[in-house]
């Protein structure tokens, strides 16, 4: 109810008491608003971009309802837009500082819209209507660092409609910049002067039977439940629907029965038999698609005939050889094609200089510790130093010495009778002519004449086969008889020669081979 | 006249044969195959009709120049005696027996050193002598033709069957003389006295 005047009978009323008999009216409306926590925005004043082209300012749908915290009633019955860039005094929102923020409120506020001016008495303007209207005003906070710029402060006689976020440089506000956290919008009454009655209730217990205590209640529960701090749910209060392998219809029962599956060491029905796998290609083997327990068992096979394999089980160039010494390659096949190449290398480096010798006694000389090649450097500068020096003792002839009269046969030394290098003196016989050729019957022949005369003269025969000589030579044949052979002095300018005759006197054709011989020069 | 392989005669055949047989000339296959077996239907060859067959088959100088390299390389000395005796008229076979003398036996290099068809070329080849040619080379004219009689005497023996011709009877039953000697056609001859008839 309102406060009230009493106008009487024939009371002269004036222009105040008139006014206050409505404003009294007016003030117990705004009371009951305020008395039951009536504020805010009940519908439109949703703002968005500007439309079409977003600019420095915000659309506001309509039409809007709203209370302030004093119970005056906002309407606005068209859209409308605010603009953004300058507050409401005047001032430009722009951020002046790089790397800075600013953070802009719109507000909405209840004022008054006068109209239909008339003159009173005493000659003034006044206007007789006054309508509720309402004011949309922008307020910005200072500029701040990105992240850290403060908020424009709440005004207790205005309605927040929205934060704005505005950046250096930006010449535009889209949706993504207007912030609806703080919006106040309508509350039609507060919680804890709601009563509940809370007797029944096996969960909730409200510390006060209100709306705000069981709602304070109900959310702690809830929290508990999603943070899983409290009140969760047993697992067998959580259906299942039965599935592949589960018969349960509890989560508890699928979780045990899932379990003691998966744990189970059955022969035929093992836990990695529920377990699927996919295929696993490679070379030399690939896995197709499975379970566990057919790939391990497929696994296990092949590993079973690889290390029992007694040949090709890996390639020597598959099997990994950390490098040592001076042995770089990384593989057995690399390392050992790299020893090979290096024992049968020629550098001083390699070869029998890579292969270690154990210490050689001996006296004079010894072999120390070392590789194959400093035991052979070692022998070889002892046989030069050896042959160089000449150190063999006594017992050895040196091989410029000649041992006695060895090289002496009856007091001629060896050479003299070098089988194809010493000349006969004119002491021995020597063949000086030799012919052979075909006699007819009867057929003599000078067969050569020589400057000496010949000591002596020989003469075999072969017969005849078809015009050549057969096989056997008759130096005393049947025939030797009917040969005859001499010697003729003969005159050539004064000196002498010797003309050597032959005659085949049988009377068969004979193949008559002649030699003759002198003694001396 | 059989051509049977048994009767084959002490030379290197298959060797020498070989050797030649593998140089790329186009009579050298057939010659090879002389040496080794001899003409179809014909005695199995000797030195002199291998040495016959040799001057017939390879004329030209380069020819016989390569089978001089096989002959060295063979080390035979009796095919070397002949090559020496049917290069006498060829100076430039006798150039290249020079050059090489180092490598024939010493027996070959002290009859080569004795003609005087090489004293040209022996002349700038005397450090490759052996000390036993060297001696011949140095010996004087006597020396050398003794060395020339011994070569002619060896070039003799080796000449003197063409082939292998088995004897036509046993030499221990050698047949008789006929009784009638033929006539002697050499009016010089003398008569069994030592007179001149």
């Amino acid at each position: 109810m309102a406060d009230r005047v009493d106008f009487y009978f024939r009371q002269r009323v004036t222009e105040a008491e008139l006014d206050l008999a409505f404003g009294l009216l007016e003030q117990a409306d705004r009371d009951l608003a305020a008395d039951i926590g009536i504020y805010g925005i009940v519908t439109g004043a949703v703002p968005t971009q500007h439309s079409p082209v977003p600019g420095l300012s915000v659309d506001l749908t309509s039409p809007t309802r709203a209370y302030d915290r004093l119970g005056q009633r906002v309407f606005i019955g068209i859209d409308r837009t605010v603009d953004c860039s300058v507050d409401l005094v005047g001032i430009p929102t722009a951020v002046a500082s790089p790397g800075n923020e600013r953070w802009l409120a719109v507000f909405l506020r209840f004022a008054r819209q006068l109209s239909d001016p008339r003159t009173d008495g005493n000659a003034q303007q006044v206007y007789f209507r006054r309508d509720e209207s309402y004011e949309l005003v922008v307020r910005q906070a200072p500029e701040g660092p990105v992240g850290a710029a403060t908020r424009v402060a709440m005004q207790p006689d205005e309605l927040l409609v929205c934060d704005i976020r505005l950046a250096h440089g930006q010449t535009q506000l889209l949706n993504t910049h207007i912030d609806l956290a703080r919006r106040q919008a309508f509350i039609f009454a507060q919680g804890d002067a709601v009563a509940v009655q809370s007797g029944t209730w096996t969960v909730l217990q409200p510390a006060v039977n209100t709306v705000q205590a069981t709602l304070d209640d109900v959310d702690a529960e809830l929290a508990d439940h999603f943070s899983g701090g409290t009140r969760r749910h047993p697992a067998s209060a959580i259906d299942f629907a039965p599935h592949a392998f589960l018969t349960a219809v509890t989560l508890q029962a699928a979780l045990v029965e899932l379990l003691d599956r998966l744990l189970s060491t059955i022969s035929g029905s093992p836990g990695a038999q529920r377990i699927g796998a996919d295929a696993a290609p490679g070379t030399p083997h690939g896995l197709g698609p499975g379970t566990v327990d057919s790939q391990l068992s497929q696994l296990l096979a092949w590993l079973n005939a690889h290390v029992g394999a007694i040949t090709g089980a890996h390639s020597a160039s598959a099997i990994a050889a950390l490098p040592h010494q001076h042995i770089s390659a990384v593989s057995v096949q690399g390392q050992l094609e790299e020893i090979v190449n290096d024992l049968k290398s020629t550098n001083p480096s390699l070869g029998t200089a890579q292969v270690g010798s154990g210490a050689v006694g001996g006296s004079p000389y010894a072999l120390a510790n070392g590789t194959a090649r400093t035991q052979l450097s070692s022998l070889l500068g002892s046989l030069n130093a050896h042959v160089s020096s000449g150190d063999h003792d006594g017992r050895y002839w040196r091989r410029v010495e000649t041992v006695s009269n060895a090289d002496m046969v009856d007091g001629l030394h060896a050479s003299t009778f070098a089988l194809a290098g010493h000349d006969h003196d004119a002491r021995y016989m020597r063949r000086v002519f030799l012919q052979s050729d075909i006699y007819d019957p009867g057929q003599s022949r000078v067969v050569t004449t020589l400057p000496d005369r010949p000591d002596l003269v020989t003469y075999s025969y072969n017969h005849l086969t078809s015009g050549l000589p057969q096989a056997t030579t008759y130096i005393r044949g049947a025939l030797s008889e009917q040969i005859r052979a001499w010697v003729t002095k003969v005159s050539a300018s004064g000196d002498k020669d010797y003309r050597v005759t032959v005659q085949n006197q049988s009377s068969s054709q004979l193949y008559i081979n002649v030699a003759a011989y002198r003694v001396g020069t | 006249m059989s051509n049977t392989k048994a009767t084959r005669l002490r030379v290197p055949r298959e060797s020498l044969s070989t050797r030649i047989g593998a140089l790329n000339l186009g009579k050298a296959k057939a010659y090879a195959d002389f040496i080794r077996d001899g003409d179809p239907d014909s005695p199995v060859p000797c030195w002199g009709a291998i040495t016959q067959r040799f001057v017939e088959a390879f004329p030209s100088d380069e020819e016989r120049l390569a089978v001089l390299d096989q002959l060295i390389v063979e080390g035979d000395r009796r095919p070397l005696y002949l090559f020496i005796e049917t290069s006498r008229r060829r100076p430039r076979l006798l150039a290249a027996l020079c050059e090489r003398v180092g490598e024939l036996p010493v027996s070959v290099q002290r009859n080569l050193v004795a003609l005087p068809e090489a004293a040209t070329y022996v002349a700038s080849a005397l450090e490759k002598l052996d000390p036993s040619a060297r001696r011949v080379w140095d010996g004087g004219e006597e020396l050398k033709r003794s060395e020339r009689e011994l070569l002619a005497g060896r070039v003799g023996e080796l000449m003197a069957f063409q082939y292998f011709v088995p004897d036509a009877f046993d030499p221990r039953h050698e047949p008789a003389p006929k009784t009638t000697a033929a006539p002697a056609v050499d009016p010089g001859a003398p008569d069994d006295g030592g007179t001149r008839r």
